[in-house]
């Protein structure tokens, strides 16, 4: 979905985001084309971006230095992949760079297994409490998962799901559904990466399988996904016979 | 952002949601805390427990009409809604 900011500069939303619910951000985009470039000249993926990364496109000019020399820091730290993966506007401020560059120093974890920045770095208070109680703790726990990156192959197959995925939310009235569509999408860039190119000969069907890995499921989300996820997306075998 | 300590909102809640916003989008928030507010208590009296989280990350959607607002979580039995909200707040992106 194209969405014009109002410098006229078109930003591609992923086909899952309901661009309804940006209206409000379309006004006061007003360096978005500025802002954009940033990305683009630091080699990041901004061709299709979340509705979050909207957010961003609002910052004023003092905001928009802020965000380069946030860029800056993060080339240094090599840890653009990951903030690739979270184009949110609390992601390129400098006290939150402090936050995971001090984490990233200490040996601390700070994302998430799906590649999201774990929730205790959305504040100053919170990563306080995270750190000390960590440091006291120590697990074997390490940074050690990086952001697998997804090739092109990869990311055809990606849009293919969400495009489905989105198609069977749009839809939808049940939040449940609603909850196993939004667990499936977080999780999967990582299940694509695990997946190790299975899908060429099994289909997307064990990539949602791998997406749905670690989701607390109940016995009617169970259902949900026989009959309105995993159906959408055939098994390989029974299409070729077996 | 005053307004919001009506709802239970702490320092560290309007922290985290300064530094998840732009200056632009808080001072709109701010010229419409009406509509805001009429947002925020819908979803307060539709009972969600983690009122802040849903505001801190997705405080865009405040600003829209509260009727569409409102249309957005009418379409779902609440009080699966409130649950599945409390689970994963990334759900709103897809309601």
């Amino acid at each position: 979905m194209k969405y014009k900011c109002k410098d006229g500069t078109i930003v591609n939303l992923a086909p899952e985001v309901k661009p309804e619910y940006f209206y409000s951000l379309i006004n006061l985009t007003t360096n978005a084309g500025v802002i954009i470039d940033l990305f683009k000249n630091r080699n990041y993926d901004v061709s299709v971006v979340p509705g979050s990364f909207l957010r961003i496109l609002t910052a004023s000019e003092k905001e928009l230095s802020e965000i380069a020399s946030v860029l800056d820091e993060i080339e240094k730290l090599g840890l653009r992949a990951i903030f690739n993966a979270n184009l949110d506007a609390r992601s390129f401020k400098s006290s939150f760079i402090a936050r995971v560059k001090m984490g990233a120093e200490k040996g601390i974890p700070f994302v998430n297994a799906d590649n999201t920045f774990i929730n205790e770095l959305k504040d100053e208070e919170s990563f306080k409490a995270y750190t000390e109680a960590y440091l006291k703790n120590k697990t074997t726990t390490s940074n050690t998962e990086e952001a697998k990156e997804l090739d092109a192959e990869d990311l055809t197959v990606k849009s293919t799901i969400l495009s489905k995925l989105s198609e069977i939310n749009s839809l939808n009235s049940d939040v449940t559904l609603t909850f196993i569509v939004s667990s499936i999408i977080a999780n999967l860039d990582t299940a694509i990466a695990n997946n190790n190119k299975a899908y060429r000969n099994l289909g997307c069907r064990p990539i949602i399988e791998g997406a749905l890995k670690g989701v607390d499921l109940t016995s009617d989300m169970q259902e949900l996904i026989d009959t309105k996820i995993l159906a959408a997306f055939p098994d390989m075998n029974m299409e070729r016979g077996i | 952002m005053k307004f919001l300590e009506k709802y239970g909102f702490e320092k560290k809640d309007i922290e985290a949601l300064k530094e998840n916003s732009t200056s632009t989008v808080l001072k709109e928030l701010e010229a419409h805390k009406k509509l805001v507010s009429k947002n925020l208590d819908y979803l307060n009296n539709l009972g969600v427990t983690n009122l802040s989280e849903i505001f801190i990350n997705y405080h865009d959607m405040f600003l829209m009409d509260n009727s569409n607002f409102e249309a957005i979580f009418n379409q779902y039995e609440p009080e699966s809604l409130v649950e599945k909200l409390a689970k994963d707040v990334r759900i709103m992106e897809y309601l």
